[in-house]
């Protein structure tokens, strides 16, 4: 797939392989560029890039997604979307997540690949930070 | 080995007994009283023990004790008190000397013992006994475990049969021993203080139960819905063709697992949403949003597959266009799930229209989503039910038995918590039309 120049660059933040492998394709078969890291902490290190999008996973190894968030919202303050990948399917982890600045939250086993790229999509379309 | 004095008391302890100190003496009445409110201010295990040792302490003028009571693991009684014993003595277990005196009867007496124990009283029938006989000889064991614990008195807490833990209390500051109207006291106490430790006992085992079950419910959900997910996009993108075109014949084997996997999905997702409802751990975060079509297109998008399979026209019809304030991926939720069951229960080539469009309730602007199918239609005698939690109809289980019947379930809490209501109404010819309304302006109910 090669992906045009100019397009938006999402960082996909997924500590599972299969997850990542087919998110990112869907993600470039739209046109995006996508990086895709396996940790918080590698996520961290990626942040001063230029990046259009973040996708987060919540549970992962050593830094989960909700201190990824906090680090992201409040520690360095950038107002990229973030949008919330997860299988954490209750309440008080949406809550959470949307408290620490996400922009939506959605739960893996409840979408199919196309409506995932459509949120995305929508969301990078009204977002101009 | 000491037991540590209590840490400073409460503001409410000082005022009940602030009097009684004062004048060095109780009223056996007035300290009853006190003791009532402590029993009765506390549910939680810990604040109850704080408070009841306490005001022993303060009643009686003894620094040293603390409490042991009847943990998780049978035979084992665990230390519960703001002071300290040194780790070595934070588990009491039943191989204890103390322990053994009330829950084992001695050997010449049928029952066990649920007095008062008074090391300095056991001590003097030691002595009196000199060189005492075998039958004795665990009450010897039992001086010296008292004195190396510090405990002059054991007060056994008893529900019914069974020994609930132990107050024991050290030397009073005074060096006095401990009087008969002190040890009366302390039998009252002992009775009544029982059915508050056994209920703040049982409330701790509820909460921490009810921690379990969360937790269970959290990394079940996680870990079932993670190879599902993998598996239905995998599904997703081979009947997409993404790795080349598909035989016929496997395509529909595919195709097949492709909506087992959904409907196992969907019943797991829906299961742990009705958990959450049912605790009252969910509840809709409003918002203002432009209710654009897009919003319908998107639920709509999750079924291309099956409507695709089942050759099914999905009209649209958006007569609402402006702002409301919901929940969307609530909203989005129940929306999918009367489509979900349009589709399910209707017959191949059909059609199904979704309909918005505004509605004046008095002076109560709504929005209202309809879902109107050709499919097999509900019952008079079910449009009542089929809301209902694990409520499947004759003529639902007939096409599709393998529901949870929790989707429409989920779906009405979902519009209630809008403030909203959801209903299915009769239709002319075959099929049926669910609806659903919201208030377009409103608070979180």
């Amino acid at each position: 797939m090669t992906v045009p120049k100019n397009s938006k660059k999402i960082l996909l933040i997924e500590d599972d392989q299969k997850t990542a492998e087919i998110i990112k394709f869907v993600l470039e078969q739209e046109g995006y560029m996508v990086v895709v890291v396996a940790s918080g902490e590698a996520a961290v290190r990626m942040l001063d890039r230029d990046i259009d999008l973040i996708v987060l996973d919540l549970l992962m190894p050593g830094m989960s997604g909700f201190e990824v968030l906090s680090v992201i919202r409040k520690d360095k303050a950038l107002k990229m979307p973030i949008v919330v990948l997860s299988n954490l399917g209750k309440e008080e982890s949406i809550e959470r997540a949307l408290e620490l600045g996400a922009d939506d939250y959605l739960v893996k086993s409840n979408l199919s690949l196309n409506v995932i790229t459509m949120k995305i999509k929508k969301i990078l379309e009204k977002t101009r930070y | 080995m000491t037991l540590y004095p209590f840490m400073p008391f409460k503001i409410f302890l000082k005022k009940a007994t602030g009097k009684i100190s004062s004048q060095k003496k109780y009223r056996f009445e007035d300290a009853i009283r006190d003791l009532s409110h402590i029993l009765v201010r506390n549910p939680r295990l810990d604040t109850l023990i704080e408070g009841l040792l306490g005001y022993l302490g303060e009643i009686l003028g003894t620094e040293q004790k603390a409490a042991f009571l009847q943990g998780e693991i049978p035979g084992k009684f665990v230390m519960h008190d703001a002071s300290r014993f040194d780790g070595r003595d934070s588990i009491l277990t039943d191989f204890s000397p103390l322990i053994r005196y009330f829950i084992l009867p001695p050997p010449s007496e049928m029952t066990h013992s649920k007095e008062i124990l008074d090391r300095d009283e056991l001590a003097r029938e030691c002595a009196r006994l000199r060189m005492p006989p075998e039958p004795l000889y665990h009450k010897e064991a039992l001086v010296r475990e008292l004195n190396r614990l510090g405990v002059v008195l054991a007060v056994p807490i008893f529900s019914k049969e069974k020994l609930l833990g132990l107050l024991l209390l050290g030397e009073k500051r005074s060096r006095k021993p401990f009087s008969r109207g002190d040890l009366r006291f302390l039998d009252v106490v002992s009775h009544e203080a029982a059915s508050f430790i056994e209920n703040a006992l049982n409330f701790e085992r509820i909460l921490r139960l009810d921690e379990i079950q969360s937790e269970f419910i959290t990394v079940v959900s996680h870990q079932l819905r993670t190879p599902l997910s993998i598996s239905r996009w995998n599904f997703e993108l081979l009947l997409g063709g993404t790795f080349g075109k598909l035989e016929p014949k496997v395509q529909e084997v595919i195709r097949y697992i492709y909506h087992a996997l959904l409907t196992l999905t969907q019943g797991l997702n829906n299961f742990m949403t009705a958990i959450e409802i049912e605790t009252n751990q969910i509840f809709a975060r409003l918002q203002e949003v432009e209710f654009s079509p897009d919003i319908i297109e998107e639920v709509v998008a999750q079924f291309q597959e099956i409507i695709k399979q089942k050759n099914i026209r999905i009209e649209k019809e958006f007569l609402f266009s402006g702002r409301a304030s919901i929940d969307l991926s609530k909203i989005q939720k129940v929306i999918e799930v009367f489509l979900d069951n349009a589709i399910r229960y209707s017959p191949d080539s059909s059609t199904i229209c979704i309909k918005t469009e505004r509605r004046e309730e008095g002076e109560i602007a709504e929005l209202m989503v309809s879902c109107e199918d050709q499919g097999v239609g509900v019952s008079p005698k079910n449009r009542a039910l089929v809301f209902n939690r694990f409520f499947r109809g004759e003529e639902a289980k007939k096409i599709s038995p393998s529901g949870y019947g929790l989707g429409l379930y989920v779906a009405k809490a979902y519009v209630e918590m809008h403030g909203g209501k959801a209903w299915v109404e009769e239709k002319d010819s075959k099929g049926s039309i669910f609806r659903f309304t919201v208030p377009l302006k409103t608070q979180s109910v």
